[in-house]
């Protein structure tokens, strides 16, 4: 499995999408920083008060960390999905195989691959927020907010992050591997992440649909952000999310192993 | 080639770089190196491969022919691992697949149809991520094996700019990786001009010339005949013959005897009386005799007495083509 796993990870360096992808979610942030930062030029001082409080490191979770949870979501999802529907589509699938010690291992390392990438990319896009709202404050003028607690905190909520992102990525990986297909992949990870809490928020008035509600992966996902790992109740979050990350993943190797590969 | 099916392959052309050692880093196999035991592949009512069987000896070319969905992708599969038999087993080196599937990785190395790699990597790096998947290859190697396909001045290029040949030849190298037992190559040549036809028939006999065993899977039945030591011919995803190249190209080949002035039922009489002839046919005033190929001297001893003067004697072996497809038509509706 290791073997598999280096060559995941040499492909993914070599990759110009690794890149991408963080570049992307990287310019959305910059512009989501840059925009109030100038508008700080011009808004009245209780306005431009406000701003600064946002750009600053004591909004970073409600300001820049949420971008974090939303374009860094869609960019795993696009990463995660890739991984099985690229190589369907590029014919590399069965190669693959036939170079892997058994179907199981290749598995594993493709979904190490994905932990690892997520991992890296949750971490590496919530520093550029931090570099972002130390950059804006100082062009602002204001006062950055700046305390080991705070940063703490954001390296809390980023490990939240994580876990967040977890169940869609193994989601994504499942639904491509599934249909053969990148886009199924990110269709059915970013479709799930709209369409539940859009059926939950319709049906939401029956008593008996709210009670589903908590146990729905869009619900604790948001609370496990809100509640934080430092609760008790972020804790149980956690513990679900990894639960529907866990049934993906199970799905998964149930799909990989007994299929019949005659493409790709 | 020899009727025990062990290659006697002579190419002429000096090896670019050492492929040392008979089989996986050199190890002697004994036994076939794979086997085939009664394969059958059922998708829900169609039977893709129906109770196949053959093997691969060390150091052998197999041609695997058959037309277009007489199961040959499947039985590659089945070899890969990449699909599971309804019944039957495959062996490599005497070991059976499904008690350890790490065998395809050890001893196979395979073009499946066409040769598929990472369009964003360079084909040095696509040798490299494939030589990190299987793990204890030397980086040497990979320039010794892009230096035998011809690769190496564009070894840096992106391989979604390789043109076909290169891409074939560039799967070739691939599956040389592991210096495996057998290389499973599945119409090589497919879309390739015959200059590039040419270097990948020069390179499988090469293959073979060095230990690994080589299972081609054609429709290029001329390539066949040519790199081949022995063919097994599917139809319907069953095995209508298998044999030696000589073996099956003698089975349909004939004495051509043309007696000029006169009447050939006269002459077809005096050979049918010649102990070795089979059978004599007439065909537009030539004989077409059936009887072994040193029957020459014999048939013409016989006209010569006769008063009869043969004005050629010659020996006519069909080819592969001729063979495949007398034995995979389909039959005529009505017939």
């Amino acid at each position: 499995m290791l073997n598999l796993l280096k060559s995941e990870l040499f492909r993914m360096r070599k990759r110009p999408q690794t890149w991408l992808l963080l570049v992307v979610a990287a310019l959305f942030m910059a512009l989501f920083y840059g925009g109030p930062t100038v508008a700080t030029f011009f808004a009245n001082d209780a306005n431009a008060a406000d701003l600064k409080q946002n750009i600053s490191l004591v909004d970073i979770r409600d300001f820049g960390l949420s971008l974090n949870s939303l374009f860094g979501g869609i960019m795993l999802a696009i990463f995660a999905a890739g991984l099985f529907g690229n190589e369907y589509s590029w014919n590399t699938i069965r190669p693959l195989l036939a170079r892997a010690r058994s179907r199981s291992a290749l598995l594993t390392a493709k979904l190490s691959a994905a932990l690892l990438y997520t991992v890296a990319f949750t971490f590496a896009l919530a520093a550029l927020t931090v570099l972002f709202s130390f950059i804006s404050t100082m062009v602002a003028g204001g006062d950055w907010g700046f305390t080991g607690e705070r940063l703490l905190d954001v390296v809390w909520y980023t490990f939240g992050l994580v876990a967040v992102n977890l169940p869609y990525v193994a989601l994504a990986m499942l639904a491509a591997m599934w249909a053969k297909s990148n886009a199924a992949g990110i269709g059915v990870a970013i479709g799930l992440s709209i369409l539940e809490p859009s059926l939950f928020g319709i049906f939401g008035r029956f008593s008996f649909v709210e009670d589903i509600q908590k146990g729905g992966l869009n619900q604790n996902t948001v609370d496990l952000l809100s509640n934080g790992l430092t609760s008790g109740d972020g804790w149980i979050n956690l513990i679900v999310t990894l639960i529907y990350t866990g049934i993906f993943v199970a799905l998964a190797y149930r799909v990989f192993l007994r299929r019949d590969v005659t493409s790709g | 080639m020899s009727a025990t099916g062990q290659s006697q392959h002579t190419t002429g052309i000096a090896p670019t770089t050492g492929i040392a050692g008979v089989g996986r880093r050199g190890q002697v196999l004994e036994g076939p190196v794979l086997q085939a035991i009664g394969l059958t592949k059922q998708f829900k009512q169609f039977t893709a491969v129906d109770n196949l069987s053959f093997d691969v000896h060390q150091g052998e070319v197999l041609g695997f022919l058959g037309p277009n969905g007489a199961g040959k992708s499947t039985t590659v599969g089945m070899i890969l691992g990449l699909i599971k038999p309804t019944s039957g087993s495959v062996k490599i080196a005497g070991v059976d697949l499904t008690s350890d599937s790490s065998l395809v990785a050890e001893h196979i190395g395979a073009i499946i149809e066409n040769p598929a790699f990472y369009p964003y990597l360079s084909g040095r790096d696509n040798l490299v991520a494939h030589a990190l998947a299987v793990g204890d290859v030397p980086e040497s190697r990979i320039e010794d094996l892009l230096k035998l396909v011809n690769l190496t001045e564009r070894a840096k290029d992106k391989f979604k700019n390789y043109s076909l040949g290169m891409k074939q030849r560039l799967g070739i190298a691939s599956t040389l990786l592991t210096e495996p037992s057998l290389v499973i190559l599945d119409e090589p040549t497919n879309g390739l001009d015959p200059a590039g036809q040419r270097e990948i028939r020069e390179i499988i006999p090469r293959l073979a010339d060095e230990g690994h065993s080589v299972l081609l899977a054609s429709h290029m039945l001329h390539e066949v005949e040519q790199v081949s030591d022995r063919v097994a011919i599917v139809r319907r995803g069953r095995l209508i013959t298998e044999g030696s190249v000589d073996d099956m190209l003698r089975r349909g080949g004939y004495i051509e005897v043309l007696v000029p002035g006169v009447d050939p039922e006269a002459a077809a009489r005096v050979l049918r009386r010649v102990p070795v002839v089979e059978q004599v046919t007439i065909e537009n005033g030539r004989l077409l005799v059936v009887a072994p190929d040193d029957a020459g001297q014999a048939l013409n001893r016989a006209l010569f007495e006769q008063q009869l003067i043969a004005s050629s004697i010659a020996v006519k072996h069909s080819t592969l083509e001729d063979l495949f497809l007398e034995l995979t038509e389909e039959p005529q509706a009505g017939a």
